[in-house]
């Protein structure tokens, strides 16, 4: 019975969210809020469990005590309502900015400059070489076609026009595994439909 | 150059911050480690203020429209959302938290299912764009169709089996031309990121302390 | 919206390419209908990168723990059910100890769901939570709090989800930073999210990773497989269907096939359909575009 009940209320809800397909209406509009409230609630739930685990409780017994300091760093954001002080909002921020870049940029050289050239070239020499020809041509274009600092005319302008065709190459299996990826939910969509009316 | 302490304070810290972890990287297994280290701890403690703000606009916003005399339905959606948020967090606090098993049918069952159904839109739009885009206008659509053709047909689990040739050509684009693509643009990216990292470091990209 | 009756277009092949959204919609729906409610069993074809993240979760050594961190989130549910079931039925039938890690404030309840329809299968029974895996909460930062989990990993969760702590849990005794980790799987509804643990896992810290994306995201995974940090590549719920297929553990993933196959052709017949028009009308005008 709880079954039946959770599917006919499921079914319900997404009937609700597709309801926009005939047009914006209150019954999308309510779906809406619900989902915000659902997922702003959720957010401060976890977060207040990671805030008190890993600096609340060290303060507390005295293992951390300066754990207090990004505590006072992150409550700087409530600075950000406040037109006088709100440029107090920027230190959490730069924080979070620089700690990320700090951590990512570490990592840039050697993943994603150093690795792939390297990968680019040793496809010349294992495998197939028509094919790390082609590679190496559609590596080499690509970068090409992002140059802005010279007009793309004359030998540069075909260059990044083969640049071009190479990216929509890669484009195309992006767009299809989007597709993909929706199809999921309308296969969903149909299952819900099954399941409610016990077919 | 007079020293505003607004601007150059947050930028003095972030050069400050990413020069730790630059020194770090060349000289690991040092003092600065700790230091790096627990500035990571302290990332995910101010990133779980990020959700409290966002969570305080909300709320900010929807009390603003409680206080809206003439519009009636915004005053109900409004209730509605203090009605769901005050009920998320009272079954948390009272009912098992939110490993609980209220908790968790509340939440998988209204916004799991919410959140999941607002794709199903594209159900109806993106097959239609691809209808009225994918047309063989130029050669650039040529090549995004045929690869974006055989790649849709190659998701079907079941046509590469049918048809082996599709599955030999999709791996052959994901392999050679689409690889060399996305590795340009990957190589341009991580240049580009270095370069935006450089520019913050020294303070010559505004916008970034504004 | 626009009248969905009215369909643009002069003449009939003008017409073929005026088709509204809804109607285009309302088809591929019905025809996912058709196999959902009778299964046709076509067969299931598999990815050579699917292969390799299997054999490399089954080459995975069994002193150590496999760290599955995971960006899924319930909203990504209908395309993340097949492959996150798959995945845990998968490592519990090859008695590989595994850790679940949320990077997002959804993603612990998506884990928490899978484990509830996966301790119930063949593969689920027998298994101890605390000893043949663990789930942890929410880890927030992104890619800057993985460092964080590869040099301290009881700092980075003190507990786990249900707020157990770290040092009553058998598994994580053996699980304290990056030495100890077998293999990281990392799942992600972002095509792009793979940069993050390669930049971090990978180039740091030399643990290899199995990539869990978005369909469509085995591009950009592709860019670092086989030997640039990644080992295997699994797509969606493309590669949770291959995968159920290819380690025995059939679950919705077979089932959704055929219905994933029709909704497919279908797109790809419309969009023949398309060119049909464009290119028909076209030389109706006399070649002027």
């Amino acid at each position: 019975m709880a079954d039946a009940l959770t599917a006919w209320i499921v079914l319900a809800l997404w009937f609700m969210v597709a309801s926009w397909t005939y047009k914006d209406n209150p019954l999308f509009k309510i779906a809406t809020v619900a989902a915000v409230a659902g997922g702003a609630a959720n957010g401060v739930l976890v977060n207040i469990d990671n805030i008190y685990l890993k600096a609340l409780i060290p303060i507390m017994d005295g293992t951390k005590i300066w754990l207090i300091i990004p505590i006072i760093i992150g409550v700087m954001f409530v600075f950000v309502f406040n037109p006088r002080y709100k440029w107090l909002a920027r230190i959490p921020t730069i924080f979070l900015m620089g700690i990320s870049i700090g951590a990512m940029i570490t990592g840039v050289m050697s993943a994603q400059i150093i690795g792939q050239i390297a990968d680019t070239a040793s496809s010349l020499t294992g495998g197939n070489l028509l094919n790390g020809l082609i590679v190496l041509i559609a590596v080499v274009t690509a970068i090409l076609y992002f140059t802005y600092s010279k007009e793309q005319t004359g030998v540069l302008g075909n260059l990044t026009t083969l640049g071009r065709y190479f990216l929509m190459a890669s484009i195309g299996p992006y767009w299809a595994g989007e597709l993909a990826f929706h199809m999921s939910f309308g296969i969903k969509f149909v299952q819900i439909i099954i399941d409610a009316i016990g077919l | 150059m007079s020293f505003d302490y607004k601007r150059n304070v947050p930028q003095y810290l972030l050069t400050l911050i990413i020069l730790v972890f630059l020194i770090e990287f060349a000289l690991p297994e040092g003092p600065l480690t700790i230091v790096k280290n627990e500035l990571t701890l302290w990332l995910t403690l101010i990133a779980s203020f990020t959700f409290f703000i966002a969570a305080v606009t909300l709320i900010i916003r929807y009390a603003k429209n409680l206080t809206e005399k003439k519009n009636t339905i915004n005053i109900l959606y409004a209730i509605e959302f203090f009605v769901i948020f005050v009920a998320y967090i009272g079954i948390a606090l009272f009912a098992g938290g939110i490993s609980g098993d209220s908790y968790k049918w509340l939440y998988t069952t209204l916004h799991g299912n919410l959140s999941q159904a607002a794709w199903v839109l594209y159900v109806f739009l993106e097959p239609w764009a691809a209808y009225k885009a994918f047309q063989l206008r130029s050669k650039e659509s040529i090549i995004l169709a045929i690869t974006g053709l055989t790649y849709i047909l190659y998701l079907a689990p079941s046509i590469p089996a049918v048809v082996p040739a599709i599955g030999t050509f999709a791996n052959w684009i994901v392999n050679v031309p689409a690889k060399g693509g996305a590795r340009g643009a990957i190589i341009t990216m991580g240049v580009g990121a270095l370069l935006l990292a450089l520019r913050m470091l020294t303070g010559k990209e505004k916008g970034i302390v504004d | 919206m626009s009248d969905p009756l009215k369909i643009q277009g002069d003449t009939l092949i003008e017409k073929l390419g005026g088709l509204h959204w809804f109607w285009i919609g309302a088809i591929i729906l019905l025809l996912i209908f058709i196999p959902l409610l009778n299964p046709i069993g076509l067969p299931i074809s598999t990815t050579q990168w699917t292969l390799d993240a299997y054999q490399a979760i089954l080459d995975a050594p069994k002193d150590k723990i496999v760290v599955w961190e995971d960006e899924w989130s319930m909203g990504g549910l209908a395309e993340a059910e097949t492959g996150h079931t798959a995945l845990m039925r998968l490592l519990l039938k090859n008695d590989i100890r595994f850790v679940m890690v949320s990077l997002t404030p959804d993603t612990p309840l998506l884990h928490s769901y899978i484990t509830d329809i996966v301790t119930k299968t063949a593969e689920g029974r027998g298994k101890t939570y605390g000893i043949d895996w663990a789930q942890m909460g929410f880890l927030p930062g992104g890619e800057a709090s993985l460092p964080f989990m590869a040099e301290d990993f009881h700092g980075a969760f003190e507990a786990d989800f249900y707020g157990t702590p770290l040092s009553e849990l058998t598994i994580m005794d053996d699980l304290h930073g990056y030495e100890d980790i077998a293999l990281i799987i990392t799942g992600s509804s972002s095509q792009t999210w793979i940069e993050s643990p390669v930049r971090q896992w990978y180039v740091k810290y030399g643990v290899e990773i199995i990539s869990y994306t978005l369909t469509g995201g085995t591009v950009l995974s592709a860019t670092y497989w086989p030997d640039n940090g990644i080992l295997g590549i699994i797509e969606g719920s493309r590669g949770g269907s291959e995968l159920e297929f290819i380690a025995g553990v059939p679950g919705i993933g077979v089932a959704q096939s055929d219905a994933k196959t029709l909704a497919f052709l279908a797109t790809a017949a419309f969009i023949v359909l398309g060119n049909i028009s464009y290119f028909g009308s076209k030389f109706k005008r006399g070649g002027a575009s």
